[in-house]
């Protein structure tokens, strides 16, 4: 241990030695190891005693350091010790020149914090691994469905999860689940709220472990078995106060017992949960392996994948093994089934699942930041090279006394070196902050962000980041003084090297013009994106509106009319609430949900013929519908009439309403008043006979293709006997207010539905602005951060132009004198400088051009109803910078015109 | 010249006495007069400097043959004596002047 303190005591020393004169240091060194080898030996002094003494060494060194700053130059470790030195130097000649420090620090610290907290983000989100064991392994399989649209994907079916289960050797363990809103009795009254029905392998895919009792297994799943229940642990919390004792209690989920098994220790997140909200509890999905199988692919399928295996082996394996399902279940799938919606599974990474949604706009933002950050770099660049043009002379000196190259090296090092430093530093202050702010906005629509910290990703990518700035400013600096001739620099008045370097300035303005265009192009292209969004006509009238939805109790209804008559109590006396205009209600509403597609029936059965011509099938988006809705919602009748009471009050006259959507799909050259349609697929009598047109609506969101819908009665709807799933039951509430705020109504409709139905709670409220904000939100944020990118870039570049004229004309300043001196006029010397840096950034704007169009292929899956190669976007970008450009050297062009040629001429 | 040299620092005088005493090196200095080695180490600077103190190293040989490294001792020269004089008096007028009606008994010591 002693030698270890000794060492350590006398290795301080060295480094403190460093501070003395170097033809003095071996002294001082062998004084200081003789001391502290006696002081060790003595044995009366501790270890922190030696290495305390050892400390002294420093201030003993610096009373050797000579007054005279050369003798401490020479020498093997001048340089480091030159470069402390520098480094002061270079603060303070930074501190001379203020604005200049200024800019340089904002400018990168914008850059450098901005692609930091992306780079943080998409860390986060699209390269952290998934909390889950093996999660690489771990696939999400769905179906393509091209005969039914291009980009329609089908869930799976409990016939494919049993079939792999027992053939696909590529699949080590699979599980299905579905989700289901259910109206839950808790202790405090019944809430709706969401759980999964999940087959119990789910908890082993997702490594899931109970926090009190057990989860789910594989007895569970065996038809017969009692049913079970697993809570997640929010529920748990916030219902039963976190009791452990809440295990072998009953939980009535849509009326129907459940025992408590079990909490789960940490919440389990799988991307099909609805609008992020966290799932209640856990049921088993029951599947019985000797029963019938249906086509119903409603199943999402997670899957564990062989050791070894790929996705691509896995959906090898599954396509060969399609052409084996209907043998064995034939009244699911047939070939023909087959060849007609071009079936076939997909196999993809889970992760890909559960962020690709977003990944696009992740890395879109980063190369938006990265941009800035490159310009940033090239302004600060351009104009350190320019300051130390400006010392041209006394750098000169120095090197006539014999300083090398490295003087230059070492002053744009150290100048760098604080300038970076020093945004770094703030950088990392202002991504912590983008970052905490983003989370405190809930993620704005982001998957996994709830853990979100600044934490070494970010720190080691702004270190990374500020280590290439130095390194590539340096460089960069230090190539353009190619030969530095002493003699040269002493001896001219005129610069030498003018050339190179004017070289040096016209690339900096094409590369920083050419990334602003293409930068500003992106901006652009998104932003006449998120304008079409914006405009795009959800169909609805916006304005004081309140959508609910109403989950009846299931067993409480016997028949589809008694139904009805509990929808129109709460309507009729929604209605008669002061301040409410009018109320109505139907199954799906725009911007809520999917509208999802049902099979329809149509009694002119040429229908059939053109839509097989078509290779289309007679899906629709089918929903029970109230009258009053359409009118609540703004909805025009665009033919016919809209529903009267008479047509739930007397099923029998069967009456239907189409969506123009629907007209143009099914009959585009019939008058569609009086044409019969069915629900579900039924091809027989009796038909509903269309009595009215209406206008279009949007789906789940802005961007989905236009709902075809047809709006059938609540009774007409009928109860299906034995199958509770085509009822009605479940109802979105449309509200139109006059003048009462939503929070003055709201609880008195609560009252009416809990007053008619006690089972049946209001859920998913939401007034219809929230719904158009929150439909355009991903875009809107990508578009703002993007659109603040490309100002920025645009800004930098506009500096970069200005400060690359000015140099010029404050290099030339002598020429220009002599110039107006013998009779150039004024107007002349300004057109030129203006001519000469436009030429350059119209060079830029045309690279930047390709470069934008090369690149905005990224940007395709962003887009709504505008083109990559939008002529508006490229036309109105080119624009600007064309005229930021031209701004930017016309005032320092100006500044020489107006030079007075006698004080140019004496100027130096 | 003595008397236009400006007065030593209390922890000069301190130094100065300890070599007078016969402690010859930097870190006996230390432990004698607990004085930390960032104190005593520029004080024997400057004081060499002012040739107040004179430095010489051991004998390589003698100190080879002993098994250890060779020390750098100090002495004070004939003017730094003459110097430390001087400033004992100084700080003994100074001491009765601080301590005098507090402690009588320790005057002059």
């Amino acid at each position: 241990m002693n030698h270890v303190a000794l060492a350590v005591a006398i290795g301080l020393v060295r480094l403190a030695a460093l501070r003395v004169p170097p033809p003095l240091r071996h002294r001082f060194i062998r004084e200081w190891r003789a001391e502290l080898w006696h002081e060790s030996r003595s044995g009366t002094s501790t270890h922190p005693g030696l290495i305390r003494a050892a400390l002294g060494a420093f201030p003993a060194a610096s009373s050797w350091r000579a007054p005279e700053g050369d003798e401490v130059r020479t020498g093997r470790f001048g340089p480091l010790w030159s470069f402390a030195t520098e480094l002061r130097l270079a603060a303070r000649s930074l501190l001379r020149s203020p604005t200049f420090a200024v800019t340089s620090i904002l400018t990168l610290s914008l850059g450098l914090g901005g692609t930091a907290a992306m780079y943080t983000l998409v860390d986060r989100v699209l390269l952290d691994p998934l909390p889950y064991p093996e999660a690489q392994r771990l696939v999400s399989l769905s179906n393509r469905v091209p005969g039914v649209g291009a980009d329609d994907s089908w869930a799976m079916s409990t016939a494919q999860k049993v079939y792999y289960d027992e053939h696909a050797r590529t699949l080590e363990a699979s599980a299905i689940y579905h989700g289901t809103g259910a109206n839950v009795e808790t202790p405090d009254g019944p809430i709706r709220t969401f759980g999964w029905t999940t087959t119990s392998s789910l908890f082993d895919l997702t490594g899931a472990r109970a926090g009190v009792g057990r989860l789910l297994d594989a007895g569970d799943d065996e038809p017969g078995t009692p049913d079970v229940v697993v809570l997640s642990p929010g529920f748990w919390e916030s219902n039963f106060g976190g009791d452990p004792a809440v295990v072998g209690r009953t939980l009535s989920i849509h009326g129907r017992p459940f025992e408590i098994v079990g909490v789960l220790d940490q919440p389990i997140t799988l991307p099909e949960e609805p609008g992020g909200r966290r799932a209640a509890f856990w049921t088993s999905l029951k599947i019985d392996r000797g029963g019938t199988f249906y086509n119903s692919h409603v199943y999402p399928m997670i899957a564990r994948l062989a050791p070894g295996a790929t996705p691509q082996q896995a959906e090898g394996e599954i396509r060969s093994l399609r052409s084996r399902l209907p043998e064995r279940f034939p009244r699911a799938y047939s070939q023909s089934f087959f060849d007609r919606y071009g079936f076939d599974t997909r196999v993809e990474p889970f992760k890909e699942k559960v962020v690709g949604a977003v990944a696009t706009n992740l890395w879109v933002v980063l190369g938006g930041m990265a941009v800035v950050l490159v310009l940033a770099t090239l302004n600060v660049a351009n104009l350190t090279a320019v300051r130390l043009e400006g010392r041209e002379r006394e750098i000169a000196v120095r090197s006539a006394m014999g300083a090398g190259r490295g003087v230059v090296l070492g002053h744009v090092l150290s100048e760098s070196t604080v300038l970076v430093g020093i945004s770094a530093i703030l950088s990392w202050g202002l991504a912590s902050a983008a970052l905490s702010a983003l989370e405190q906005l809930g993620g704005g629509g982001l998957p996994r962000v709830d853990e979100l910290s600044t934490g070494w990703a970010s720190v080691t990518a702004t270190l990374v980041l500020a280590g290439c700035l130095i390194a590539g400013l340096t460089a960069w600096c230090v190539t353009r003084f190619p030969r530095l001739s002493s003699s040269d620099l002493l001896g001219s008045r005129v610069s030498v090297g003018a050339g190179g370097r004017r070289r040096g300035h016209a690339v900096l303005v094409v590369a920083q013009v050419a990334l602003a265009l293409a930068l500003a192009v992106w901006g652009g292209l998104l932003a006449r994106s998120l304008d079409r969004l914006g405009a795009s006509d959800p169909g609805v009238r916006p304005g004081n509106l309140v959508i609910g939805r109403i989950d009846l109790t299931p067993g409480r209804y016997q028949t589809d009319t008694e139904i009805w008559q509990a929808y129109r109590t709460m309507l009729e006396e929604v209605r008669a609430l002061p301040g409410v205009e009018s109320a109505g209600m139907a199954q799906q509403v725009p911007l809520m949900s999917d509208f999802g597609c049902i099979v329809q029936g149509f009694e002119d059965e040429s229908v059939y013929d053109q839509l097989e011509q078509q290779g289309r099938t007679t899906c629709a988006a089918e929903m029970a519908t109230t009258p009053g809705y359409f009118t609540t919602m703004g909805i025009p009748v665009v033919q016919g009439r809209d529903f009267t009471e008479l047509d739930n009050d007397a099923p029998e006259t069967g009456s239907v309403i189409v969506s123009q959507a629907f007209v143009d799909r099914f009959w585009p050259d019939r008058d569609p008043i009086g044409q019969g349609v069915a629900p579900r697929g039924r091809t027989v009598g009796p038909f509903h006979h269309v009595v009215g047109v209406v206008g279009d609506v949007a789906g789940a969101d802005l961007e989905a293709e236009t709902p075809v819908a047809v709006y059938y009665p609540v009774p007409e709807h009928g109860l299906v006997e034995g199958n509770w799933n085509w009822s009605p039951v479940n109802m979105h509430l449309a509200v139109r207010l006059r003048e009462a705020s939503v929070a003055t109504v709201l609880p008195q409709i609560r009252s009416i539905v809990a007053a008619v139905d006690p089972g049946a709670p209001l859920s998913n409220v939401a007034t219809l602005d929230d719904l158009l904000a929150r439909a355009t939100e991903r875009l809107r944020i990508t578009t703002r951060l993007l659109v603040l990118a490309a100002a920025l870039a645009m800004l930098l570049a506009s500096v970069g132009v200005y400060g690359v004229v000015s140099h010029l004309v404050a290099r030339r300043t002598r020429e220009i004198g002599l110039r107006i001196a013998v009779g150039a006029a004024p107007r002349e010397v300004q057109d030129r400088f203006v001519r000469q840096s436009l030429a350059l950034v119209v060079v830029g704007l045309a690279l930047g051009g390709l470069l934008a169009v090369g690149t905005a292929r990224v940007l395709e899956g962003l887009l709504h109803d505008v083109s990559v190669a939008d002529p508006l976007a490229l036309a109105g970008a080119t624009g600007v910078l064309l005229a930021v450009g031209a701004l930017a050297s016309w005032f320092p062009a100006r500044r020489a015109a107006r030079l007075d040629p006698m004080a140019a001429l004496r100027a130096e | 010249m003595a008397t236009s040299a400006p007065p030593l620092s209390y922890s000069a005088a301190v130094v100065l006495q300890a070599l007078v005493q016969g402690h010859r090196y930097g870190f006996d200095i230390m432990k004698l007069t607990g004085l930390p080695s960032g104190t005593v180490y520029p004080l024997l600077r400057r004081l060499e400097k002012a040739d107040l103190v004179r430095s010489r190293w051991e004998d390589e040989d003698a100190a080879h043959q002993g098994g250890r490294p060779a020390r750098r001792y100090y002495t004070a020269t004939p003017e730094g004596e003459t110097r430390l004089d001087q400033a004992r008096r100084r700080l003994a007028a100074q001491q009765a002047a601080v301590f005098g009606e507090l402690t009588p008994g320790e005057q002059g010591s």
